[in-house]
């Protein structure tokens, strides 16, 4: 599963630099897109940054067992804003709006080709990962956050030699 | 769990949708546009091969066979002893969520006329009055750019559809640039069906823009070549007449792309209408619902160079990278 994971998270990672390359976070002085895999960012970190995409994965299981190995895994991005301090943050709508946008962009085509990155290199597992249409969320009013999160359910082949 | 298991999983395609394209037979010489699995069967599915068409997504793919099996029998139990085909016959049906000039001709299999933009208190007409006169085209016309006289660049504006070809001289046959359109057992009066052509073309395209002397094209003109004498007219709307005689004829390319991997594809040489045109309604959040062009097809047959068999359809399958071969 891990290969899922990580495969899908480059992908769309790759994706969000190409579409909005001014979309970046700052973490420990680095530069880098916004988005983070939730469970491998430190426990007990801060609160989610702001204008950023965190991936959480959930459940997984067999999508038809007696006759196929093909399995499903649900994720979901979570994502808030509270605007821009510049316009006395009553571009929060705005903000989130352009951060649905790059959902949409990040996960077309719904698919991609399975890598291993255990190695640091991507090594092609030879097969694909592909995942349904984004599901929106009603939007979360927390002031002065708006927010929301996305369902995903990415689908996939066990490799043996995975864990 | 076995590694066959897990590549035999991969034999399975999972897939959204199936993606439909079209090529013109030609007429009357029965030209058929070829499909080559092994050199056109990875296409680009937003690039296809010349000369298909893309149609776009199609809801409700169904293939059905009208081949009839027949038996001999011997003995007095009257067991088979040997089957054989007869009368080798195919159907196809499937939605098209999108209108336009190909689907609707597709569908609707006879003549898809263009309504021609009409001179103002001239009688209506169902299939479009008397028109606006066409404007020839000049030199330097492209099958994305149309020069014309500054005087009758004036007649268009940006977002205008407008219809390309020659006009209609008394000829009988086939009729049409590039893409058989409509066909003449007789002739009209040239006189006054001057845009008969124009009607009926599938040389057609959308004003993007207008420079000094040129309309510039959104899409490129669909039927090649553009010949000296051709004019250029205003399309209102498309329309076609239930009760019509004429049969098109397309080559049909259904491709299955598997988001798991590998490709089906479905290729019928002839296809012809098998129903008039109808719509299926499908709601989708009430009270809005799409109203999807309803195709009914028939496939018709022809002959397998490699070894003479009849063909009504052929269909591929590429397998994923890493799907078990058999």
């Amino acid at each position: 599963m891990q290969a899922t994971k990580d495969t899908f998270y480059v992908t769309v990672r790759d994706r969000l630099v190409a579409v909005d390359p001014q979309r970046t976070i700052i973490i420990d002085g680095v530069t880098r897109p916004a988005i983070l895999v939730a469970e491998n960012e430190p426990p007990g970190g801060g609160p989610p940054l702001c204008d950023a995409f965190y991936l959480y994965w959930g459940g997984a299981r067999a999508v038809q067992p007696a006759v196929s190995t093909l399995m499903e895994m649900e994720c979901t991005i979570s994502y808030r804003t509270k605007g821009t301090d510049q316009s006395g943050n009553l571009d929060r709508g705005r903000a989130l709006a352009s951060l649905d946008n790059d959902v949409l962009a990040i996960c077309a085509p719904p698919n991609a080709e399975k890598c291993d990155y255990s190695t640091g290199a991507d090594v092609d597992l030879s097969s694909t990962i592909f995942w349904t249409q984004p599901v929106f969320s009603a939007l979360v009013n927390a002031p002065p956050y708006l927010g929301r999160d996305v369902s995903i359910t990415v689908f996939f082949y066990p490799e043996v030699n995975q864990t | 769990m076995s590694i066959s298991y897990m590549k035999r999983s991969q034999m399975a395609p999972a897939a959204r949708a199936v993606r439909v394209y079209i090529a013109p037979v030609g007429r009357p010489n029965g030209q058929i546009a070829a499909f080559d699995p092994a050199a056109q069967g990875q296409f680009n599915l937003d690039a296809p091969p010349v000369p298909w068409l893309d149609l776009g997504w199609v809801e409700n793919f169904q293939r059905t066979s009208a081949t009839k099996y027949e038996a001999l029998r011997s003995g007095p139990m009257g067991n088979i002893t040997v089957q054989y085909r007869t009368q080798p016959e195919a159907r196809l049906e499937f939605d098209l969520p999108a209108w336009g000039k190909l689907p609707m001709a597709l569908t609707g299999g006879t003549q898809l006329m263009n309504v021609l933009a009409t001179l103002p208190l001239k009688p209506p007409q169902g299939s479009g009055g008397q028109a606006v006169p066409a404007s020839p085209l000049q030199s330097g016309s492209t099958y994305t750019s149309l020069a014309l006289t500054g005087d009758q660049l004036q007649l268009f504006d940006v977002g205008d559809l407008v219809a390309v070809d020659a006009d209609y001289t008394g000829q009988t046959g086939y009729l049409g640039a590039g893409v058989p359109a409509a066909y003449l057992a007789s002739p009209l009066n040239p006189n006054a069906n001057v845009d008969y052509i124009r009607r009926v073309t599938f040389n057609i395209s959308r004003v993007a823009a207008k420079t000094s002397s040129a309309l510039t094209l959104t899409q490129p003109l669909l039927a090649p070549p553009l010949v000296p004498g051709m004019s250029v007219q205003r399309v209102m709307a498309f329309v076609d007449r239930e009760g019509s005689s004429f049969f098109q004829e397309w080559s049909g390319l259904f491709v299955v792309p598997a988001d798991s991997g590998g490709r089906a594809c479905f290729y019928y040489p002839r296809l012809q209408v098998a129903a008039s045109g109808h719509e299926t309604r499908q709601e989708f959040a009430a009270p809005l619902f799409s109203h999807m062009l309803h195709a009914s097809l028939h496939a018709l047959p022809t002959s397998d160079i490699n070894d003479g068999e009849t063909v009504l359809c052929y269909r591929s399958y590429f397998p994923a990278q890493c799907a078990a071969a058999y």
